[in-house]
């Protein structure tokens, strides 16, 4: 029998690599969404490719890690790898979800011995396509025209650059420095991560920890297991509707029953409208990255590192060629707004058996793109950002102003957008009133006003909640819709379109507003010290806290 | 020359005094947190009496508080403003929003000293290069002045975007407000802080504001009151940076002080290093909550441009962040009253602690669960006759508590508790093994220097784990913190934001111009007359596109781009396997000046040592041997010189050293136990 402490250090130890991995990946990087906006993942796995541990980073690589590493290892065989061979992998249906995102993949040596795999994923800033970003959505109908796709691809032989592949990379994308500087530092991580799983296999050998891993894998599944045993036996649906895909278009309308049963969870999209002609569609890996995450946020949370064992307890159904399940040549740029959407419709269906776990829905992130060139240093750039709304009201808590509701985004500073490219940022403040009612009032919206200093710029929005807001629950109300606008307050005003791309000029303004997040309880039962409160900080007007909360009367 | 060390901490005023003749006497007394002048004045008089030493003959004291920060936790600063540029007031209600616990449903924001009722807004803007893009609307101003006074604030924060780059318009609005508003605190951020990021330099701001009144109410008392004892010496305040601030400065940037208990433990850590000629070191100083680290590398303590006050379980983005440069310790909430648990069947120590009160199982107040210390106690680390100056531990009690655990792990009791003290020490491990990456060092190359209750215990085992040659355990190791004042040297940092490629072709001249200013600007923070200083500089580097930097120490004279550049591309290099040939920029200036040592007693430590009595014995459990019997040393019966052989346990009044098979102790002259370490199988 297996010693319980050797399962204790031999796990511990497992989780800190990857999470020395992350951080090496973190500090080492180029671009905005890596560096701040946490948009990368690592992971080490055994040498039978089964993923051991995975850094707490961003949670849509749950579960597309071990899938993105076999397809590598079927193209690359490990019988025919070499200490510092990277291998990487970008193609949508073995596991990126889209092509920004680039899988790399190293194997750790004992010696002579191959004794497991480290992997690494960054969303890179650009890979071609019709818009910088390569998240256009609207006219964008086939995956070719995304920009680059890599089938597992060696870049770096025995630590030494594979020039061609590099060259073709630089060839093919905006702003090369930062995304070539990104996969260097994915290297930096792999190399970190190959030398620290070395030596760790070195210390304890192969044999225990192959040992240990079964068991770390086998306990996790048990913990969600427990978890999910604890949840009465349900059938529950929930249907929520994303907006449209680009102007013109109609609605999508999503939905979801989900089943608690013996320990096992099943989502089942069936019911889902088809994938649509354009960019925003969600391959299953992805869907599935976010049924894991509102899998943990109902039962282990963040008690214990991800790993594959967590994910055995959940199955996935989705029709092949539903929004949910794209076939090629399936467009799949624009998924990123999908994070949370995805986990407020679970939200929504968990939400009768377990309303103490879960939100109302949460504001609509933001990711616009800027792209063009500096008139300053005559230089190509891309400024991408993300504003984030806030979250939706607890069953016993209001919700929280501006933050993500799902991944771990950090703001990026304004002094240092600024600083990086020709844009000024005039205001970024809560929006009162924003946040749905309740007896748990919504988190706030926010609004970003941002100046653009430079000519002929391209501007790639890409959000949602523009027609459908954000719901609340158990009678309370939904957050405020959000609305993207150029040049407000001046002849030229008028609204963009969530998913439009346009044209900008030197001194054009574009006003971002967030929605608002949904609320929870009837308002009429909000405390009255709550009420008076909110309207002293200024987040409720008096007016709508007489006439939505009755103070006063 | 007469000094006293005063090191107030969450439990304990720790206290030594290093007379004349080089010997040291330290003091214990409880810290009330109502009363904590009062608690200093009962050590001071107390020692004062034993050591026969008048308060007139003290020539200098140097003092540690958690006034500060306890203002913060407490929130119990006065009402406090902010004043930002137009667009801009909620910058401390959106900060960075990091989801800090990812799967948190139930998650919440650290909650902001200032409310958005008291957020205030004024015209004005300026640009990342420093240009006014629209100018200071100083009518504005006049209105906010009398907005204050009606909202009846004590303390007001002034942080304007980018006024790192110019300051201008950030002075000029504190002073029209300093003047309409005579009786209230003004802080200008670029007054405390000249790095760029708006949300973390507001709130260093803000928290200069909220704590100010405070910390200059209890200096002026601690000053009042030691004078009653006839000590009228200079008092030096201990800053996060490690080095010292005369009262009047630790008035004026009361933000600097925040984590002054801590950083004079990493000072003493690396003299105690220097003196035994280790430069390198690595501290680690474990108590009852929470266990931290620092790095030392060429006797130089490794610093951090920011840290956060009151983080939740030390995870990054849960605390108030604070942009001053302080010691870089890494924390982790693992003490010797963590709580073990089975969790997911395995072994997990802490979050859960059992603080002071009740307090671990074995003190016998009701605790029921297992903690580090009831494992060390069934270890046979621990004496149950006397710990931690006289307390009697309760075996049985201790016993229950672990077997909760060892029934559920189907290990024995013994097994149970030797897996708590490896978990405990795993976690510091693992915290130590991150942050030497992201540094680029190497703690193979360091000596451990173990300080606190707990870390005598577990550091050896640690060392062993990093792969240390040597652990090092000084005298009174457990009031690590009050020695490593009397070891600071005064000292005045000055950190800058300024972007300086270093392949440009006047870079030479940009880094004069730089070093010269932050040069200027330290000394205008400095010392007063009296006594040479030594500049010392280090730059935050990074390659061109990237966003993190690694700090790197320069040589103070040097200003060849090209070697600054290559001391930066070496240590990438090291922590992450490749150089880039990508061009290296200076973004993050960082200077310090030290004021010189001045001769000093207290250095050699040594003290009267008691009469040699035969060592006791007692059985102990190492994974190595099983249950051996092993001698128990008394560290006041050991002399310079005398050599031990593991395993074994020396003991004292405060803490015990746990000395494991295979190492080897010798006495130092300063009667620090120096412990080669062997290599982990």
């Amino acid at each position: 029998m297996i010693d319980p402490l050797d399962v204790a250090v031999v796990w511990g130890r497992l989780a800190a690599v990857a999470e020395e991995m992350a951080e090496a990946q973190q500090r080492t990087a180029y671009s905005d969404q890596v560096r701040e906006g946490g948009d990368y993942s690592t992971a080490v796995f055994d040498r039978d490719g089964r993923m051991l541990a995975q850094a707490n980073r961003s949670p849509a690589h749950l579960g597309a890690m071990p899938n993105a590493v076999r397809h590598m290892l079927e193209m690359y065989p490990a019988e025919g790898l070499e200490p510092g061979d990277v291998v990487v992998l970008n193609d949508p249906y073995m596991g990126s979800g889209h092509l920004p995102d680039m899988f790399a993949m190293s194997p750790a040596f004992v010696g002579a011995a191959l004794v497991g795999f480290v992997a690494s994923c960054v969303h890179l800033t650009d890979v071609g396509g019709p818009a910088p970003g390569s998240q256009a959505v609207v006219g964008v109908t086939d995956l070719v025209q995304e920009g680059l796709r890599f089938l597992p691809t060696l870049v770096y032989r025995r630590g030494e650059p594979v020039d061609e592949i590099l060259r073709l990379i630089e060839a093919n994308v905006r702003v090369p420095d930062a995304v070539l500087g990104d996969m260097r530092a994915q290297r930096a991580a792999l190399h970190v991560g190959a030398t620290k799983l070395a030596e760790l296999y070195a210390l304890r050998g192969p044999e225990l920890v192959g040992l240990v891993a079964e068991e770390i894998l086998d306990r996790s599944e048990e913990a969600v297991r427990r978890g999910l045993a604890e949840i009465p036996e349900c059938t529950a649906s929930f249907v929520d509707h994303v907006d449209d895909y680009g102007p013109g278009t109609p609605p999508i309308r999503m939905e979801v029953t989900v089943t608690i049963r013996d320990g096992g969870i099943v989502f089942d999209f069936s019911g889902t409208d088809p994938q649509t002609p354009s960019s925003l569609n969600c391959t299953l890996s992805y869907v599935k990255a976010y049924c894991y995450w509102a899998t943990k946020a109902i039962t282990t949370r963040d008690t214990i590192p991800q790993n594959e064992g967590q994910l055995r307890p959940v199955s996935v159904v989705a029709p092949p060629g539903c929004f949910f399940n794209p076939v090629p040549p399936a467009a799949l740029g624009g998924r990123a707004l999908m994070n949370q959407r995805i986990v407020e419709l679970l939200f929504g269906a968990f939400a009768h058996a377990v309303p103490e776990r879960v939100c109302a829905a949460s504001g609509q992130w933001l990711n616009p793109i800027f792209g063009g060139t500096e008139p300053r240093r005559g230089r190509e750039f891309i400024f991408y950002d993300y504003v984030m709304g806030g979250v939706g009201a607890r069953s016993a808590k209001d919700g929280i102003d501006a933050m993500s509701p799902v991944v771990s985004v950090e703001n990026i500073p304004i002094e240092a957008q600024e600083a990086r490219n020709p844009i000024v940022v005039e205001r970024h403040e809560l929006i009162p009133d924003s946040g749905g009612a309740g007896q748990f009032r919504g988190g706030l919206g926010v609004r970003k006003d941002i100046l653009v200093l430079a000519d002929d710029v391209v501007l790639s929005n890409l959000t949602d909640r523009h027609v459908f807001a954000p719901y609340g629950l158990d009678g309370g109300a939904p957050g405020t819709l959000g609305e993207i606008v150029l040049n407000p307050g001046s002849a030229d005003e008028r609204k963009l379109h969530s998913k439009e791309a346009v044209r900008l000029a030197h001194g054009d303004v574009v006003s971002f507003r967030v929605s608002g997040s949904g609320g929870v309880g009837d308002p009429r039962d909000r405390a009255r010290e709550s009420v008076e409160r909110d309207v002293r900080e200024g987040v409720v007007t008096p007016e709508s806290a007489r006439r939505v909360y009755g103070l006063g009367r | 020359m007469v000094r006293l060390g005063v090191d107030v901490g969450g439990t304990f005023v720790d206290l030594v005094l290093a007379t004349d003749d080089g010997g040291l006497a330290f003091e214990k007394v409880l810290a009330q947190p109502s009363a904590l002048v009062e608690s200093i004045v009962e050590g001071v008089g107390a020692l004062l009496a034993r050591t026969g030493v008048e308060g007139g003959d003290v020539a200098e004291v140097v003092h540690a508080t958690t006034r500060g920060s306890n203002t913060v936790l407490e929130r119990s600063g006065p009402r406090t403003a902010l004043v930002a540029t137009r667009g801009f007031k909620d910058v401390l209600q959106i900060q960075r929003a990091l989801r800090w616990s990812m799967y948190d449903v139930q998650l919440e924001k650290p909650e902001p000293l200032v409310p958005r009722s008291l957020s205030f807004e004024v015209t004005e803007r300026v640009l990342a290069d420093g240009s006014v893009h629209v100018p200071l609307a100083e009518a504005e101003l006049e209105e906010v002045a009398s907005r204050l006074a009606a909202a009846r604030v004590e303390a007001v924060a002034v942080a304007f975007l980018h006024s790192y780059a110019n300051p201008a318009h950030e002075r000029r609005a504190a002073a029209v407000l300093r003047e309409r508003l005579p009786d209230t605190v003004v802080t200008a951020s670029s007054d405390v802080s000249l790095q760029a990021r708006e949300y973390e330099r507001a709130n260093t701001a803000v928290v200069n504001a909220y704590i100010a009144r405070s910390l200059s109410e209890y200096m002026q008392r601690l000053v009042g009151a030691l004078a009653d004892l006839g000590l009228e010496a200079p008092v030096w305040v201990m800053q996060s940076s490690g080095g010292l601030a005369s009262v009047a400065q630790a008035v004026e940037r009361p933000v600097r002080i925040l984590e002054s208990g801590p950083a004079a433990g990493v000072v003493g850590a690396s003299a105690f290093g220097k003196s035994l000629g280790d430069d390198d070191v690595i501290s680690f100083d474990m108590g009852g909550t929470t266990a931290k680290a620092a790095l030392v590398s060429g006797g130089v303590a490794a610093m951090a441009t920011y840290f956060e006050l009151q983080r939740v379980g030390s995870r990054r983005g849960s605390g108030l962040p604070v942009d001053i440069p302080a010691l870089d310790l890494v924390e982790v909430g693992t003490g010797g009253g963590s709580i073990a648990e089975v969790r997911e069947g395995t072994l997990r120590v802490g979050p859960r602690s059992a603080g002071a009160d009740p307090g671990p199982a074995c003190y016998g107040r009701g605790g029921e669960g297992a903690t580090v210390t009831d494992a060390n106690l069934l270890l046979g680390y621990y004496d149950a006759g006397s710990f931690a100056g006289g307390l009697r531990l309760d075996v049985e009690a201790a016993s229950r508590a672990v077997d909760t655990v060892a029934v559920g792990l189907g290990l024995t009791r013994l097994e149970a508790a030797w897996g708590i003290h490896q978990v405990a020490t795993l976690d510091m491990e693992h915290a130590i093994r991150l942050v030497s990456i992201n540094r680029g060092f190497d703690p193979r190359q360091h000596a451990l220097v173990c300080t606190g209750g707990a870390g005598p215990a577990h550091g050896p085992r640690l060392a062993r784990a990093l792969g240390c040659r040597r652990a090092i355990v000084p005298l009174a190791a457990s009031g690590g913190s009050a020695r490593g004042l009397l070891e600071a040297a005064a000292s005045s940092e000055v950190t800058r934001t300024a972007l300086v490629p270093l392949d440009r072709p006047d870079a030479a001249e940009l880094c004069e111009q730089v070093i010269a200013g932050l040069v200027e600007e330290a000394a205008r923070g400095s010392f007063g007359a009296g006594g040479t200083s030594t500049l010392r500089l280090a730059l935050g580097m990074r390659y061109a596109g990237q966003g993190y930097e690694l700090l790197v120490p320069i040589d103070p004279e040097e200003r060849d781009p090209a070697t600054i550049a290559e001391a930066f591309h070496r240590r990438y290099e090291h922590a992450y396997g490749y150089r880039g040939e990508q061009p290296v920029e200076a973004v993050t200036w960082h200077a310090a000046l030290v004021r010189d040592a001045v001769e000093r007693g207290g250095g050699s430590g040594r003290r009267h040592a008691g009469t040699a009595a035969l060592p006791r014995r007692r059985d102990a459990y190492f994974p190595e041997t099983g249950v051996v019997e092993v001698a128990v040393h008394e560290r006041d019966a050991l002399h310079e010189g005398s050599v031990l052989e593991g395993p074994c346990l020396v003991a004292e009044t405060t803490t015990t050293t746990v000395v494991l098979p295979g190492d080897r102790v010798e006495v130092a002259r300063d009667g620090s136990l120096v412990i080669h370490v062997e290599a982990a199988p």
